[in-house]
């Protein structure tokens, strides 16, 4: 009976101190970027080894595999909450390119044709569209909307959390020159790379779009104007705007939020 | 032996998968009413430990509704209760109350009941944290109006409130929602309705701080009226968070937009019990 006892107490601990999902770092090599990069990977339990859906969440300008996962502790609870595969990739200061003037930033090639095909093949994931989301903080707002808008085909929901969805109104800021050249010489270029021109040619539904961004940031109004773009192209989408600025505070809050969207999104899709 | 490993694992496992939130249906009187108001109230499952205390998270029905209507209409509440750890109350808000003490009829005295009398029930019934830091209000259509209305003339009972396709400028409602009959002639009475309107109730921000959720449906015959509250709050520098999204007024929009009320009103209470 004592035994009995013990091996009830043991399953009892194994189920209570084992909530939370496993966070990893992975190292591949990406071909399109010719070397290593490095991704965190947060995974619930998933005991049946299942395959669950997917979501990428990129980091801002300066940021690394890291900010995530340090921004909001709380990833790890909500991976396994919500059953769903975190991955989160080093973008560099890409902002999720593939640049015409620099050929070593093809961020865009790396996330599409590198790391999603290797996350899916090394980790439980659905490997479709219907369970693969995307979205991220800042630069990765737009890297999260701009890779979901060019690649419909590899993502059925993407959001964007005070992201640069319009970057025109800051030319010289956050290297986006390196990777488009100099705004004046190079408008064009700037209008087919930001997600405020790029929803001209979107079609209604054919993405689950969510985004938001703090009344004191910086790129508040971009996000608002983006609303009412969207609005007036009829483009179905959740929109945010809640107290806060470009920070920390911010982003971990927000990030609950669109998970639950997404959440909401897979689920629609069960298989 | 082996019987007895599988009965061991069941329990272990009922422990954790077979928990589920009970529902108690329920009767408060209210001594300024004289009368007893029919009331939902959902306890997380783990609720049986009476040591254990938690936040609550008020919700009021929209106009021609009753009690009942969140729990059958959206009756995942259950599960976001228990997710959540908060326990759910859901009063009957009288048809068309508008959740106000009305000034011609003493049987329609609905703000001190919910604000008041409701809460003050509560916390001696269950098992409640009995302070503003760990109590929501929030509601649909005329229940959104009424949780406002609440929640700003009662920032020492509450401490965050929400709104779902919020029925927000009851002045502009002359007609066929029951207003007139607690607020009477809109000429005469034009204070009330004045004062009593959301959109104008806003402009007495208490000094207790509130946390705000407000959003809408964009095919929503209400979006004006929220945006024209969303505009408003933004002038008075009042922070809030607020959603546009698709949807109409109906159970369809409300069983999606409930979900994130949870994920907000669970924020707020992490940060007041931390």
């Amino acid at each position: 009976m004592m035994r009995l006892f013990r091996i009830c107490l043991f399953l009892f601990c194994v189920v209570t101190l084992s909530a939370n999902a496993s966070v990893d770092t992975v190292q591949f090599y990406s071909n399109s970027l010719h070397k290593q990069v490095k991704f965190v990977v947060i995974q619930p339990k998933n005991r049946n080894k299942v395959l669950i859906p997917a979501v990428y969440l990129l980091h801002g300008y300066g940021g690394s595999q890291r900010q995530w996962p340090q921004a909001a502790p709380q990833l790890q609870q909500k991976a396994e909450e919500l059953n769903m595969i975190l991955v989160c990739p080093d973008g560099a200061n890409s902002w999720y390119f593939d640049s015409p003037i620099d050929s070593s930033i093809r961020y865009e090639s790396f996330v599409i044709k590198d790391l999603i095909p290797y996350v899916d093949q090394h980790f439980l994931t659905i490997p479709d569209k219907k369970h693969r989301a995307i979205t991220g903080l800042s630069m990765g707002g737009h890297g999260g909307l701009y890779l979901a808008i060019r690649n419909q085909t590899v993502f059925g929901a993407a959001g964007s959390i005070c992201g640069g969805v319009d970057f025109r109104p800051f030319p010289n800021n956050w290297e986006i020159k390196k990777a488009l050249g100099e705004y004046a010489n190079n408008q064009s270029v700037w209008d087919a790379h930001t997600v405020m021109e790029m929803v001209n040619g979107l079609k209604n539904n054919s993405l689950k779009l969510i985004f938001d961004c703090g009344v004191d940031d910086f790129f508040y109004p971009v996000n608002k104007a983006l609303h009412e773009k969207l609005l007036k192209l009829k483009i179905d989408h959740d929109y945010i705007e809640r107290p806060g600025a470009h920070n920390t505070a911010y982003w971990s809050n927000s990030i609950d939020f669109q998970l639950l969207l997404f959440k909401k999104y897979f689920d629609a899709n069960a298989l | 032996m082996k019987n007895r490993f599988i009965v061991c694992c069941l329990f272990v496992l009922t422990f954790f998968y077979g928990q589920a939130a009970s529902v108690d249906s329920i009767e408060v009187y209210s001594p300024k009413m004289k009368r007893s108001i029919k009331t939902i109230v959902i306890k997380p499952s783990n609720s049986k430990d009476k040591s254990k205390q938690f936040p609550v998270l008020y919700l009021l029905h929209g106009a021609f509704g009753a009690y009942n209507n969140w729990i059958l209409k959206v009756p995942h509440i259950k599960d976001l209760a228990d997710q959540y750890g908060m326990m759910v109350v859901c009063p009957d808000g009288g048809f068309t109350s508008w959740y106000f003490d009305s000034p011609i009829d003493s049987t329609y005295q609905y703000e001190t009941f919910v604000a008041e009398e409701l809460t003050q029930y509560i916390d001696a019934h269950y098992s409640t944290i009995a302070n503003r830091k760990a109590r929501a209000i929030s509601g649909l259509s005329m229940g959104g109006h009424g949780a406002m209305f609440l929640s700003f003339r009662h920032a020492n009972i509450f401490g965050a409130c929400g709104s779902t396709s919020g029925a927000l400028h009851v002045s502009v409602i002359t007609q066929g929602y029951g207003v007139e009959k607690r607020l009477g002639d809109p000429t005469i009475n034009k204070q009330y309705w004045n004062d009593w309107s959301v959109l104008n109730t806003i402009e007495h921000y208490p000094k207790d701080s509130l946390s705000i959720l407000i959003d809408c449906g964009t095919e929503d015959r209400v979006l004006a009226m929220n945006r024209a509250v969303h505009d408003k709050l933004n002038k008075l520098k009042i922070p809030h968070d607020y959603i546009e999204r698709p949807g109409e007024h109906n159970f369809i929009y409300w069983n999606k937009s409930i979900d994130y009320h949870f994920v907000f009103f669970s924020q707020f209470f992490n940060k007041g019990t931390k």
